[in-house]
């Protein structure tokens, strides 16, 4: 806008100068041919000056200026003005009078008193002036108005353009900025600067995300690799626990060992599991199933676990829902949320898990009278190896949530973490959503903020 | 003396199996190629065939894939470091029996062999008896010493499970697979909790317990002497 306002005001600008300079011009012209003439004819002796003004009077064609001769009192000897104008100065000064009785008009008028006292007056008309000028500004209404008008147009819809592409970079930005490394911004490799920059942040971002996977490809590459001597050094502790001979007091020292060992093969084995679904396309895998029948599964198969507990766990699946996915997947991640509320709720608690939201949009629903997680946390749980301070000590992996949040960005289902007052309340939304995760502040439905920690396109 | 031929290059694995298998009793054979392999597993009589996935010069699968095609049906036990579940079922379409990842543990190849050395007679079954056990298919209720043990339906697979196994060592893994169906990471605990369950069950105090833990492998039902 602000350049289309300066192209309008330059044009304006330049008209006004023109304009000025044209009309100076003219007038220079006009004055310069009545001073001439007026010189001219005080030079003349004066005896032949009645005759020479005659004789310009009948002149075809007619001559441009008009002349008189008054005597010293003012009355015309000869000429064409009828009166000397009375504002005028008799010095040669050229001013801008109306000569009466003669239609009023401007003109250009210049006097001088001759050495014998007479009085000689030349006059020219403006009107050739006038006319021009009326029509450099009708040159100016027909011509820059529109010009102006058509500028400030096109600095408008080019500054909304701007603004659009803005907020198209905006919105991808923000995007990449919620952990989207895989999103890039939109860019015309050979447009223009927007463009150009554009281009260049996508390239960061193919490096960004180069190294982001590496990164994690290494802790990967450790843990596979870590996995072979782990299990050569259980085997030969086993070797040495179920061996011949009296073990005594080692044996206590040699069970520790190999669950100590177990722990981080599980550890290993959950690692490098998430990083499979990461990896793998198994959109191939993909098929219809009963999703009903998985949770309801779940709820059953852990429903001994609750009660060695005294936890009530409490089913909710009324009715059939098939859904397209990986149905193996999709078991393990709701074992894993069934796993961790029965975990985290204390003797005495309620877990429910349910099935709710009808067919088009069903949503797992699994709540526990547990800790709960704070809202601050929720971001960080689902991180890989997160604990938070509240289940430190217990047993696992850290890595249950890590795995559901892996299942549900391949599946583009969402999952939600909510406070269940007392207890947690996880939410796994198994329809395809473009944003894969979010932030509840309590059990209804409003969301606090976005989140998502490293979706995946298609 | 049941006869294991073992096809692995990778010269400790091998080691640790062959010792573990003799100290259990088998005789045993080893090659280190696919080739090799083949050979000794259509020429000699074997029971059960271990077979590596990745062999040099012919992979595992396409041994055993050769010797269905040569009708040879000895059963066969797939060890692989692929694990995800498309690698297994690949392996089991080629004609394996069963997959095992590695690193595994010395115990579950263990169990797992037994189990296919002594595969469940096919035909129809609608009743099985151990000792004082009895269990009706048909009407899945279960029996011990003519009290009904009331059992869920969760509970009664695992035992019926468990019988078809009788005498062997059954991982957690292998009821995880069988009797859950799930191929994935076991969260171990669901298995005990709902074992600790039929025990109570089936073995109440008092009366000689039919299952038993197996120390760092699984569990065993087994007739009362």
């Amino acid at each position: 806008m602000a350049v289309a306002g300066l192209f309008a005001t330059s044009s304006l600008l330049l008209f006004a100068v023109m304009f000025w300079l044209a009309d100076a011009g003219m007038l220079r012209t006009v004055d310069r041919s009545v001073l001439e003439q007026l010189v001219l004819l005080s030079e003349r002796p004066p005896d032949l000056l009645p005759f020479m003004i005659a004789s310009r009077m009948d002149h075809r064609p007619r001559v441009i200026t008009s002349v008189g001769l008054f005597d010293p009192d003012g009355r015309l000897v000869v000429g064409d003005i009828a009166t000397i104008p009375r504002p005028l100065r008799l010095d040669k000064t050229v001013q801008t009078l109306a000569i009466p009785d003669a239609g009023g008009e401007a003109q250009r008028v210049a006097g001088l008193r001759l050495h014998d006292g007479r009085i000689l007056v030349v006059a020219r008309s403006l009107r050739n002036v006038l006319e021009v000028r009326a029509s450099l500004l009708r040159a100016f209404v027909l011509g820059l108005i529109p010009t102006v008008l058509i500028s400030l147009l096109a600095g408008t819809l080019v500054g909304l353009r701007t603004q659009r592409r803005l907020a198209r970079l905006h919105r991808s930005a923000e995007r990449i900025i919620a952990g989207d490394l895989a999103e890039r911004l939109p860019a015309r490799p050979a447009g223009d600067e927007l463009d150009q920059t554009a281009v260049i942040v996508n390239a960061i971002l193919d490096r960004l995300q180069e190294l982001v996977a590496a990164l994690q490809g290494a802790g990967e590459n450790i843990a596979h690799d870590l996995r072979t001597p782990l299990t050569w050094v259980r085997a030969r502790l086993e070797r040495a626990r179920n061996g011949p001979g009296r073990l005594g007091p080692v044996r206590p020292l040699l069970d520790q060992s190999i669950g100590g060992i177990d722990q981080a093969l599980a550890i290993i084995a959950a690692l490098l599991r998430i990083a499979e679904i990461e990896h793998v396309r198994r959109h191939a895998g993909f098929a219809e199933f009963d999703l009903a029948e998985v949770v309801r599964e779940m709820a059953e198969a852990y429903r001994p676990v609750a009660e060695e507990k005294d936890v009530m766990l409490e089913a909710d699946v009324p009715h059939a829902v098939r859904i397209s996915g990986d149905r193996d997947l999709m078991l393990e991640a709701v074992m894993n949320l069934v796993d961790n509320a029965v975990k985290f709720t204390p003797r005495g608690g309620r877990v429910v898990v349910a099935l709710c939201g009808g067919i088009a949009r069903p949503v797992v629903r699994i709540a526990d009278t547990g800790p709960g997680i704070p809202p601050e946390e929720r971001r960080m749980v689902l991180r890989r190896f997160y604990r938070s301070d509240k289940s430190r000590g217990s047993v696992g992996t850290g890595l249950g949530l890590s795995l559901v949040a892996a299942v549900a960005r391949l599946h583009h289902f969402s999952l939600c973490l909510g406070n269940n007052e007392p207890g947690c309340v996880v939410e796994l939304h198994c329809w395809e959503q473009a944003e894969t995760g979010c932030d509840r502040s309590d059990a209804d439905r409003d969301t606090a903020g976005r989140f998502s920690s490293f979706p995946r396109k298609k | 003396m049941s006869r294991v031929l073992l096809i692995e290059d990778d010269r400790e694995t091998a080691t640790e199996i062959l010792t573990e298998l003799g100290r259990k009793g088998y005789v045993t054979g080893h090659a280190d190629t696919g080739p090799a392999g083949l050979e000794r597993a259509r020429a000699e009589r074997w029971d059960v065939l271990i077979v590596d996935r990745m062999l040099p010069e012919q992979d595992g699968l396409a041994v055993i894939r050769c010797l269905r095609e040569a009708s040879v049906r000895t059963p066969a036990l797939i060890l692989s470091a692929l694990g995800a579940i498309d690698d297994r079922v690949r392996g089991l379409r080629a004609g394996g029996d069963d997959y095992l990842i590695k690193p595994f543990a010395l115990a579950e190849l263990s169990a797992r062999l037994e189990a296919l050395l002594r595969r469940p007679g096919d035909g129809e079954r609608t009743h099985l008896r151990l000792g004082p056990l009895e269990l009706d298919l048909i009407r899945r209720k279960a029996w011990r010493g003519g009290r009904n043990l009331e059992l869920l339906p969760r509970e009664f697979q695992l035992l019926d499970y468990m019988m078809q196994h009788e005498g062997q060592v059954v991982t957690r893994g292998m009821l995880l697979e069988e009797v859950w169906n799930y191929r994935f990471i076991p969260k171990t605990n669901l298995v005990d909790v709902h074992m600790g369950r039929l025990r109570r069950k089936l073995d109440p105090s008092g009366e000689p317990p039919l299952i038993t833990s197996v120390r760092g492998a699984g569990f065993m039902l087994r007739a009362p002497a």
